[in-house]
């Protein structure tokens, strides 16, 4: 399934399927001498809503101008129904884009707008603004179709941008980082009218984003990117509760990472069975493998003992942080930084120290470890590991592949 | 030490408190001085423009409009007049097409050398033009284009494509790619892209570039004087009356000029101003 020659774990990382709308087959990115994309193989079915999520840097943005022709691909292949992109212009390839800002025409009005691409497949006039009128109402602009981008607020702007990808009937629609340039309530409420959309149109999606919110609210499915590679590809749900590796426990589920010889000690019962992606596993099994680590989701501790939560584990409790619905608290588990997550009625008290909490084993996920870091990761990397990070010795596959 | 120090950072020498005091007066007096021995001679030349005598003499003893009235009762005058605007006229448009052109290559294409072009679009801002006048004299004269019309025009435009390719290059650059990358996912193929969006949103931009190179090649002198073969046009007709004598109608056709100049290189500034 994964590809011998990447170095990060991708387990779950899927084959180009036969009835996949989009397919990606090993798509590389050079600039000169920096790699961007590393081999990615991708496929999107016809309807999904699929999200590329990471972090700035890692390729998410490169591999969506690629599918837009904003970019050539230095090596592998795009095509949708079959139809290799590679050959196609931008402007033959049917396919909508929404960027983060900049993207309205100022000099026309919004129904100029949202008419051009019509104009450019010299659709008939009278199919154009009868079109023009039924995005402004799909996206609930009715009326506002005269006025100039400059007269809109953000929010408006985006959703004429929307409505201009959309209205021409793209078979793919990309967006980047739409809600990047709004404001917090707004991007809420634009989330779930791009739900509706997708639900009403049906139209396959693919979204970039670095908010991992966004993505969990978002997608039918989750490609968790990072240096150019696909980690894990999944729902929001499985991602989020069984991750397969512990890059996404940390950014996906916020969760803290111990080795799993860690827990070990604490334990005395080895055969409690804890999760992992691939099904449950006995911990003496998972200890065995000496590089295998543990994600501790944050709210698979609690402090109150419940039926499946029966695990103990004393944690050095540090500080506790109140959310409203939750309480954050942040403490040491055998020297390991983790962080809890639980409503108020969850809590015992609020002692700093040495405290009890209880686990449900089914919440403590087997995850592979991080790959050594890349140069290029060091300075943002939130890695718990002790042992220092190993500098970068994965050789760029486009270099071994000449 | 210590406080030696701090004190003498926060209380400064006498001198140097004089000094404090005394330079921005000075750079204001400096001003004044420049905007006066700039201001001096054009209300002079205005003056004198409204004098009712037959030669020069400040101030005048008596008023009137004889000098206007001189301009139009001569044929130099007009003819000069139509002739400098024949020249500019196809110049501003040849510098603005080719400038425009240019500034394309330079702000949005990877095109080998276009750094170049940058540069030496630039030239002839760079060069005295005295020096380059001589050097051109040799280069018009093998190509028997000394004393025609159309080797006015081809000096004037190449005079005039730096300040397109200033402005042009700058006004491309404020539109962002992704407006052009977006109208190209739409449909818009690469060279509607330019026409409908890019130079759409430049166009403020290109009018402002058309007012100024015309005045410039309107009021080109130097090029005129050495290459231009006894074509008179407006500035040459000038410098051939005051090197005869001093008439004084050149007061009246200065200032005409000056008015002239002066609203149309206005009339630029407001259109690039709307340019949002």
């Amino acid at each position: 399934m994964s590809e011998p020659s990447t170095t990060h774990p991708t387990k779950r990382t899927d084959a180009p399927e036969a009835d996949g709308h989009l397919r990606l087959v090993n798509v590389t990115k050079h600039f000169g001498k920096v790699t961007a994309v590393r081999g990615i193989h991708l496929a999107v079915r016809r309807g999904e809503l699929m999200t590329l999520l990471g972090p700035s840097g890692s390729g998410k943005t490169t591999l969506l101008r690629m599918i837009a022709g904003y970019e050539t691909v230095t090596d592998g292949s795009i095509d949708v129904d079959g139809v290799d992109l590679s050959a196609l212009a931008p402007w033959l390839r049917n396919i909508g884009v929404v960027a983060q800002q900049y993207s309205l025409f100022p000099h026309l009005t919004v129904a100029k707008n949202i008419a051009y691409g019509l104009a450019k497949r010299r659709w008939p006039r009278q199919q154009r603004t009868s079109r023009v009128d039924e995005m402004l109402d799909l996206v609930r602009l009715h009326g506002l179709g005269d006025r100039f981008p400059w007269q809109l607020s953000g929010g408006q702007q985006q959703r004429v941008a929307l409505a201009r990808a959309l209205a021409f009937r793209p078979t793919l629609l990309l967006m980047d980082e739409p809600l990047g340039a709004l404001d917090r309530q707004l991007r809420v409420d634009m989330t779930e009218e791009i739900r509706r959309l997708h639900r009403e149109l049906g139209t396959t999606i693919v979204y970039v984003t670095h908010d991992r919110d966004e993505a969990l609210a978002l997608s039918d499915r989750v490609t968790v990117m990072r240096d150019g590679l696909i980690v894990e590809s999944d729902t929001p749900q499985q991602l989020f509760a069984q991750p397969a590796s512990a890059f996404v426990a940390r950014f996906f589920g916020d969760a803290r990472i111990i080795p799993t010889a860690v827990l070990a000690k604490q334990l005395v019962d080895h055969g409690v069975m804890l999760r992992s992606a691939s099904g449950p596993i006995p911990l003496g099994v998972a200890t065995q493998d000496a590089s295998s680590e543990i994600a501790i989701l944050p709210h698979a501790l609690s402090q109150v003992r419940s039926g499946n939560a029966h695990l103990e584990l004393e944690i050095d409790v540090k500080d506790y942080q109140f959310y409203g619905d939750t309480v954050r608290v942040t403490g040491l588990l055998a020297g390991y930084p983790v962080i809890a997550r639980m409503p108020q009625d969850r809590l015992s008290g609020r002692q700093i120290g040495p405290t009890r909490f209880y686990a449900d084993p089914a919440d403590l996920v087997v995850v592979h470890p991080d790959p050594p870091d890349s140069p290029a990761e060091t300075v943002s990397a939130t890695t718990q590991s002790p042992s220092g990070a190993q500098p970068n010795n994965d050789v760029p596959t486009g270099t071994r592949r000449r | 030490m210590n406080s030696s120090l701090s004190s003498r950072q926060a209380r400064p020498f006498p001198a140097q408190r004089v000094l404090a005091r005394l330079l921005p007066l000075l750079a204001r007096a400096a001003v004044a001085v420049i905007i006066i021995a700039l201001l001096v001679p054009v209300v002079v030349v205005i003056l004198l423009s409204f004098s009712a005598e037959s030669f020069i003499q400040f101030p005048p003893k008596a008023w009137g409009f004889r000098q206007y009235a001189a301009i139009t009762q001569s044929d130099v005058w007009i003819d000069a007049v139509l002739l400098s605007v024949k020249v500019a006229a196809p110049s501003a448009a040849i510098a603005v097409v080719v400038g425009t052109l240019a500034a394309f290559a330079i702000t949005r294409t990877s095109m080998r050398g276009r750094s170049v072009i940058q540069a030496l679009g630039l030239g002839s801002l760079i060069i005295p033009s005295s020096a380059y006048a001589v050097a051109l004299y040799g280069v018009f004269e093998k190509l028997n284009l000394l004393g025609t019309f159309w080797g006015l025009v081809a000096i004037d435009s190449m005079l005039a494509l730096p300040v397109v390719l200033l402005l042009v290059t700058a006004a491309i650059d404020q539109v962002p790619r992704q407006l052009e990358l977006t109208a190209m996912s739409l449909g818009a193929r690469r060279l509607r892209v330019g026409a409908e969006i890019t130079l759409r949103l430049v166009a403020p931009s290109l009018v402002a570039a058309t007012i100024f190179s015309f005045v410039l090649s309107f009021d080109e002198s130097v090029f005129v004087i050495f290459l231009g073969g006894g074509l008179s046009t407006l500035p040459a007709a000038i410098y051939a009356a005051v090197t005869v004598g001093l008439d004084p109608v050149i007061t009246a056709i200065a200032s005409a000029l000056m008015l002239a100049t002066g609203l149309v290189l206005a009339l630029g500034l407001i259109v690039r101003g709307k340019d949002r």
